[in-house]
């Protein structure tokens, strides 16, 4: 029996009925974190990890399509899913073996070199590892056409900012001078337009990519562009860190269920503002314990004792142990270096924010390393004008933070757009114009950079007797980035080519951040000399055929 | 830092493949502490660490396929050799012809690569299907195939390189610009740098796409050109190419990493300017059309980040190689097109031995700097410019 919300699908040939109107993921992991994916070298059993359609936790195959992010999708009647990496299955690898063998890492950086004539074995071996998905077996799918468009403003983001602005923009300059691109509620799903890439300006005006999902893909062409991009739950770095369970708070959230049920019951939440109260409102009960890298608020010390959960404030995550699935986590208090075990099922990180700032790298606006919100942020003035002529950038990308900031930043920027349309006349910031942290006169909360060189100092003291997994995209370790500091080259460039670290499927959303950080304290630097790797188009994966052209 | 010596024998002007390369010939005749390369950038910031990473030799020239074939032995050995691990994969390069006068192009290429002994195959369309079943061969006539043509990763050739050069002692500084140079009467005599100058007796001009510019830090004009190219990955996936797949009529090229990405690239219009290096929207809507032309089941497959990077062109398509008749002790190292890679354990060898004043084994006139100065492009181009 069929509901009519639901579809009938197949898992690995299992027939399913699914929610017609949620993502695969949430649907896969109604009673546990789903295995859905081994990782690229060792085999490490992953779970979803970031619920942004970023992170390689939750790829599988449908339809004969690999590496389809399975909390971005939603299912169709008859789609066919399955998991692509393990043999014999995903949850139970034989390849994991490789992951035993090997307790340290698999050194292809200046391993498998002799002899000469054994070149061929070792690389006919180790490509046998390589890729998540097979290549599909027909090119029998149609693509929409490339269509163009002119507009006068293009907004791109999520949330209540992107709202306040549009409705801003809609009374200044006219709806139909504006063009959305962010999350859409439709009659049965969310319907997803993105951004593919947005290259520097050439010439008058600024040129975007875009694809609407079942729609079109967009070569659009506008005199202004508004960044409302807003801020993302940061990873971090310790052994276990890639094992399934650990998540940040949005992927937490993709797992949530209709019910308010999810598929963990005793989590450990990591974070001490903001971010953290919003997600023990969300998950109540099902949260075991909360503790935090610095303080933690007063406000959520109140939440959590009402409902007696315990807090631990200033304590680093150690390890993360368990098989599948995550057995106990070991803290350490920071000053005293006691040792607390706790019984866990998942680890959900909430301890800073990171700014969606990739389309800024791209567009080529400047950006500055900013030591409250440790990361590199877009320089602005108040009204939202960046270095880029047209660009203008609101909300927690820019650097606000709490929700009146957000909102006052965005309806400013609205209103300056609407001002260079009328004039024509932009006055891109001068160099070096003033960043104080927090422009309208707010923190960009916890994580500061103080607070996470120090974190991270004590990690690097920490002997781990197994891999600590740095970039989980391409399974590279902690060793392996010391290793590449060894060489003495420096920067995050040479770190990145060396190791891999960054390229991988979310493109160092997740691991360059925490990377930046601890190569300054091998390198002896400070981070904001480490650099960064500019985010190369586009966005996010996206398919060939939707830039192909379409047709056939 | 400032540099650690007041002079040098030998100053390297670009720590790419080519100045890494040369300076190692060089180090293995002279002291290592008299070399010096300096490099604006980080490693692997300019075109060594932004290609493709093909090895072929499949050329039209016997210079150039001689080069190449030992340049393919250097890197089957240099892990062993280096200590870095460049995955030389020799999956073949597969030229795939379309007409009759790419027919007869490929047939010569392939004549020419015999001619040199190495065992370059004619394919017809069902053995190409054999060797690559995912390529749509609508319309192809034939291809050209050398089995022992490859694909690396460019990046271990650097750091095994760069490595094993400061480990001997040659002084490697990047991040350091190269601001003029001193002449006493028609030789070189000094380079001068952000971190302060030296006296030197030969410098070369490594630099790649920024080689016209160091020319004129020295007063010389070349005819050489910095074009951008960009070029795209896709996600990875199960390994499903071996050779790596060139087209001459649209000169789009692609293979498949040890990752299991696909990486190609074809010629875009591109208003870059230089030394900027952003992709561009044409390039990803051409190459993507091109891509999914050639390999109909890539259509669903993510593109993972595309780049871009300079070729140093020259009006023949062949590099620049040997001292400038108009500067003594200043040397050309550079116009390779693109190529680089493919050539630089081979070319660099010759150029060290013309560094050293020693005699060299092969007749290098078609490349010598002197060609563009006295009238003329060399009437011996390489036309098999792609991939």
């Amino acid at each position: 029996m069929v509901k009519s919300n639901e579809v009938r699908i197949t898992v690995n040939g299992r027939n399913v009925s699914v929610a017609r109107d949620r993502p695969l993921l949430s649907s896969l992991s109604s009673d546990r974190i789903p295995i859905l994916v081994r990782s690229l070298k060792y085999h490490r059993p992953r779970g979803p990890f970031c619920g942004l359609g970023q992170c390689a936790g939750c790829l599988v195959r449908v339809n004969g399509v690999p590496t389809v992010r399975s909390c971005q999708r939603y299912p169709n009647e008859g789609d066919r899913v399955e998991t692509e990496r393990g043999w014999p299955s995903t949850r139970h690898d034989m390849g994991s073996s490789l992951d035993a063998i090997f307790p340290n890492h698999i050194d292809t950086l200046h391993g498998f070199v002799k002899p000469v004539l054994f070149n061929s074995l070792y690389q006919g071996a180790i490509r046998r590892f390589a890729g998540f998905g097979r290549l599909p077996q027909t090119g029998d799918i149609s693509y929409p056409p490339v269509s163009r468009v002119e507009r006068d403003v293009l907004v791109v983001g999520d949330g209540r900012g992107v709202d306040l602005a549009a409705e801003e923009l809609k009374g200044l300059i006219g709806e139909d001078r504006m063009f959305l691109l962010g999350t859409e509620e439709g009659p049965t799903a969310k319907s997803r337009s993105s951004l593919v890439y947005l290259p520097p300006p050439a010439g008058n005006g600024l040129r975007a990519l875009a694809f609407k999902e079942d729609e079109s893909t967009v070569d659009l062409h506008v005199k202004a562009v508004l960044l409302i991009t807003g801020a993302y739950d940061a990873s971090l770095v310790f052994p276990g860190g890639d094992r399934p369970g650990v998540m940040t708070g949005e992927g937490a959230e993709s797992l949530l269920q209709p019910d308010g049920s999810a598929p963990f019951a005793r989590a450990l939440l990591f974070g001490g503002g903001e971010r953290a109260e919003r997600l023990l409102a969300r998950f109540k009960n099902r949260i075991a314990a909360v503790a935090s890298p610095a303080g933690i608020s007063p406000s959520l010390s109140a939440m959590a004792s009402k409902l007696g959960v315990p807090t631990y404030p200033s304590h680093r995550i150690m390890e993360v142990r368990g098989g599948i699935s995550i057995r106990e986590a070991l803290l350490r208090e920071r000053k005293t270096q006691e040792i607390r075990r706790l019984p866990a099922d998942s680890l959900i990180l909430a301890h800073r924010r990171l700014p969606q700032a990739g389309v800024l790298f791209q567009v080529g606006a400047r950006m500055t390393w900013r030591k409250g919100g440790a990361a590199h942020y877009p320089e602005i003035a108040s009204d939202g004008t960046t270095s880029v002529p047209g660009l203008y950038a609101a909300g927690e990308v820019a650097g606000f933070a709490g929700s009146a900031d957000v909102e006052e930043s965005a309806r400013r920027a609205a209103h300056a757009v609407a001002e260079y349309l009328g004039s024509g006349r932009s006055t891109p910031i001068p160099p070096a114009a003033s960043q104080s942290d927090g422009l309208l006169g707010r923190r960009v909360a916890l994580g500061g950079e103080e607070m996470m060189l120090s974190y991270y100092r004590e990690l690097l003291e920490e002997k781990s007797r197994s891999k600590t997994i740095i970039c989980p995209c391409e399974d590279v370790c902690l060793d392996e980035l010391k290793d590449a500091t060894k060489e003495g080259w420096g920067g995050v460039e040479v770190a990145n080519r060396m190791t891999g670290l960054g390229m991988g499927l979310c493109q160092g959303r997740y691991c360059l951040p925490e990377a930046t950080m601890i190569l300054a304290l091998l390198e002896g630097r400070m981070p904001e000399e480490i650099g960064f790797v500019t985010r190369r188009p586009p966005t996010s994966p996206v398919p060939l055929g939707y830039l192909a052209g379409g047709g056939q | 830092m400032k540099l650690s010596r007041s002079s040098y024998d030998v100053a390297i002007v670009g720590a790419g493949v080519i100045g890494l390369y040369l300076a190692h010939h060089l180090s293995e005749k002279m002291d290592p502490k008299r070399i010096l390369v300096v490099d604006d950038g980080f490693l692997s910031g300019g075109a060594s660490g932004r290609n493709g990473g093909g090895v072929r030799q499949q050329w039209e020239t016997a210079i150039t396929i001689r080069l190449a074939r030992e340049s393919v032995s250097a890197y089957r050995r240099f892990g062993k050799d280096f200590g870095f691990n460049p995955w030389f994969r020799q999956g073949g390069y597969l030229f795939l012809s379309f007409t009759e006068d790419e027919n007869s192009e490929l047939k010569r290429v392939g004549a020419a690569v015999r001619a040199e002994g190495l065992p370059a195959r004619w394919l017809d369309k069902d053995q190409v299907h054999h060797m690559v079943p995912a390529l749509n061969l609508e319309g192809l006539a034939g291809a050209s195939y050398l089995s022992t043509d490859g694909v690396l990763l460019p990046f271990p050739v650097l750091w095994g390189l760069a490595g094993s050069l400061r480990s001997r002692g040659v002084e490697i500084r990047t991040h350091t610009r190269v601001t003029g140079f001193k002449k006493t009467g028609d030789a070189i005599s000094g380079i001068v740098t952000a971190e302060g100058s030296a006296s030197v007796q030969k410098a070369v001009n490594a630099a790649g796409g920024w080689s016209k510019e160091v020319n004129r830090l020295v007063g010389l004009e070349s005819p050489n050109e910095p074009t951008l190219h960009e070029i795209l990955a896709t996600e990875p996936l199960k390994p499903f190419l071996n050779p790596m797949v060139v087209t001459l009529n649209r000169g789009i090229y692609f293979s498949q990493t040890m990752r299991g990405e696909v990486v190609g690239g074809i010629p875009a219009e591109s208003r870059a300017l230089f030394p900027a290096m952003p992709s561009s929207i044409e390039f990803l809507l051409k190459m993507s059309k091109e891509l999914v032309r050639l390999v109909p089941s890539l259509k669903p497959v993510g593109i993972l980040r595309a780049w871009s990077g300079y070729y140093d062109d020259t009006p023949d398509g062949l590099p620049v190689l040997g001292e400038d008749p108009r500067l003594r002790g200043f040397y050309q190292a550079n116009g390779f097109g693109g190529h680089g890679f493919m050539i630089a354990p081979a070319s660099t060898r010759r150029l060290a031995r013309m560094v050293l004043g020693e005699k060299i084994d092969l007749d290098a006139e078609a490349l010598s700097p002197e060609r563009f100065i006295h009238g003329g492009s060399s009437p011996q181009a390489d036309r098999a410019q792609l991939g």
